[in-house]
């Protein structure tokens, strides 16, 4: 035998290895149990580590991205200006109409972001190995965050926040598999579960709450419907109908939807500092 | 002959664990093809095996595992579950071959992770993780087999410096 002899001590270390692996995983696999609270002292600790070498690579990573993306740069440059010309004619626009949408806010009672209270995080580093599908940002439960806040930018929501210790945060995104949120199609006020499929995929709405006889078209807004039981507040916006199906059997509508904050290119976050109800 | 010091090579151990997680999140983490990215924590609990063993091979892999846990928003023990066994199967695998040609340390190292990376992604779905929904899974095996490959002889050199006792030394007359 290949591994009788020179393998016999080892392979008792190995057993024994493998059972407290296993009861690692048993015993950290709720991410609220004894595995959170080591994980957050390991983050006060490696902090100042991990800071000063985040200080000498950034700049090598940096030059990298800029030189291999130099192209991507000029386009997307380019294309920026065409759009920064076109929000200028916007503004004004905004400004009439800003006025009228707070008159309206009043008269509806309507819960907008902006009534929220938010700070601004700084996204410090994206995923840490292929497996990770969370971004860590400079927020921690010293400046109010905690477990399951939602997390935005401008153009709408970003992610829910799934570890918090004192100074920094994980954010799971709404492409996330594992990421589930109440949904609202703003045009037929239509509920459902939109969950994620992957970074650089589109929302999914398949859990059959849109029946067949809902108005579904490409093209329409999608936002957190914010319904009792959901993590997040309501009318954050998500994104927009990409594409729509009927199901196999006929009996629901399947949902494609892009979301609308770019996930891939995150820099500043806001999170909201509401506890989702338990 | 060398005489292995349990503390010493314990310290060299968590220095170079300690240096490549440094290296993995502040510097490699920030490349990815397609959302793969380079493993380093796993590299070492290979090179550990090919250095020295199975049984070494699963303690590095076990500790490489633990260290890397502390700082992913996965299963805590997910990784060191995965190394531990690809330190143990390399270990044992470069333990059997009797003429280990120069070529051999690059290829146990790479196909080791290939598979490790496998096992991750199904023990992550069986888990609940939605591993396999990621990066393609693909792309990730090619990846860190072709980098882990690369850089197998540097850090298989780490490694025998790291588990092998250099201060005390005792020549016997032949």
């Amino acid at each position: 035998m290949v591994f009788s002899r020179r393998t016999g001590p080892a392979r008792r270390t190995f057993v024994l290895l493998l059972l407290a692996s296993l009861t690692l995983l048993a015993v950290g696999f709720d991410s609220s149990g004894p595995s959170k609270s080591v994980r957050s002292a390991f983050a006060t600790v490696f902090r100042p580590v991990r800071t000063a070498a985040d200080s000498a690579f950034g700049p090598v990573s940096d030059t990298w991205h800029g030189a291999t993306r130099y192209a991507k740069l000029e386009k997307e440059n380019e294309r920026l200006r065409r759009r920064l010309d076109r929000v200028r004619g916007d503004q004004v626009r905004a400004k009439v109409q800003a006025g009228q949408i707070a008159e309206l806010k009043k008269l509806l009672g309507v819960k907008f972001l902006g009534d929220l209270p938010t700070r601004t995080g700084h996204v410090i580093s994206g995923p840490l190995s292929s497996f990770d599908r969370t971004v860590e940002i400079d927020l921690g439960t010293g400046d109010g965050v905690k477990p399951d806040m939602a997390v935005v930018t401008d153009a709408g929501l970003v992610g829910k926040i799934v570890r918090a210790d004192a100074a920094s945060s994980d954010v799971a995104l709404v492409t996330d598999p594992s990421f589930e949120v109440g949904v609202q199609l703003r045009r037929s006020k239509a509920v459902g579960v939109a969950h994620g499929n992957g970074l650089g995929k589109m929302l999914a709405v398949d859990d059959g709450s849109i029946k067949p006889d809902v108005k579904v078209a490409r093209g329409d807004d999608v936002t957190t419907s914010g319904l009792a039981s959901s993590a997040f507040p309501a009318d954050i916006p998500i994104g927009r109908v990409r594409s729509l199906r009927r199901s196999s059997d006929e009996s629901q509508q399947v949902l494609q939807i892009v979301p609308i904050a770019d996930l891939g290119s995150l820099s500043y976050v806001l999170v909201i500092l509401r506890e989702p109800p338990s | 002959m060398k005489i292995a010091s349990p503390v010493l090579t314990a310290t060299k151990t968590a220095l170079v664990l300690a240096v490549a997680l440094v290296l993995q999140v502040s510097f490699v983490a920030r490349f990815s093809l397609d959302g793969a990215r380079i493993d380093l924590l796993l590299l070492v609990a290979l090179s550990a095996a090919v250095a020295g063993g199975p049984d070494k091979g699963a303690v590095v892999g076990f500790a490489a595992g633990v260290t890397f846990d502390l700082v992913l928003a996965t299963p805590f023990g997910l990784s060191a579950l995965v190394y531990c066994v690809a330190g143990f199967v390399v270990g044992s695998f470069q333990g059997s071959v009797l003429r280990v040609p120069w070529w051999m340390p690059m290829a146990s190292v790479s196909i080791g992770s290939a598979a490790a990376v496998v096992l991750y992604a199904l023990a992550g779905e069986v888990l609940g993780q939605s591993t396999l929904s990621g990066p393609p899974l693909a792309t990730i095996v090619v990846l860190v087999a072709a980098i882990n490959g690369l850089l197998a002889p540097l850090t298989t050199t780490l490694m025998r410096w790291a588990l092998t006792n250099t201060s005390v030394q005792h020549f016997s007359p032949r």
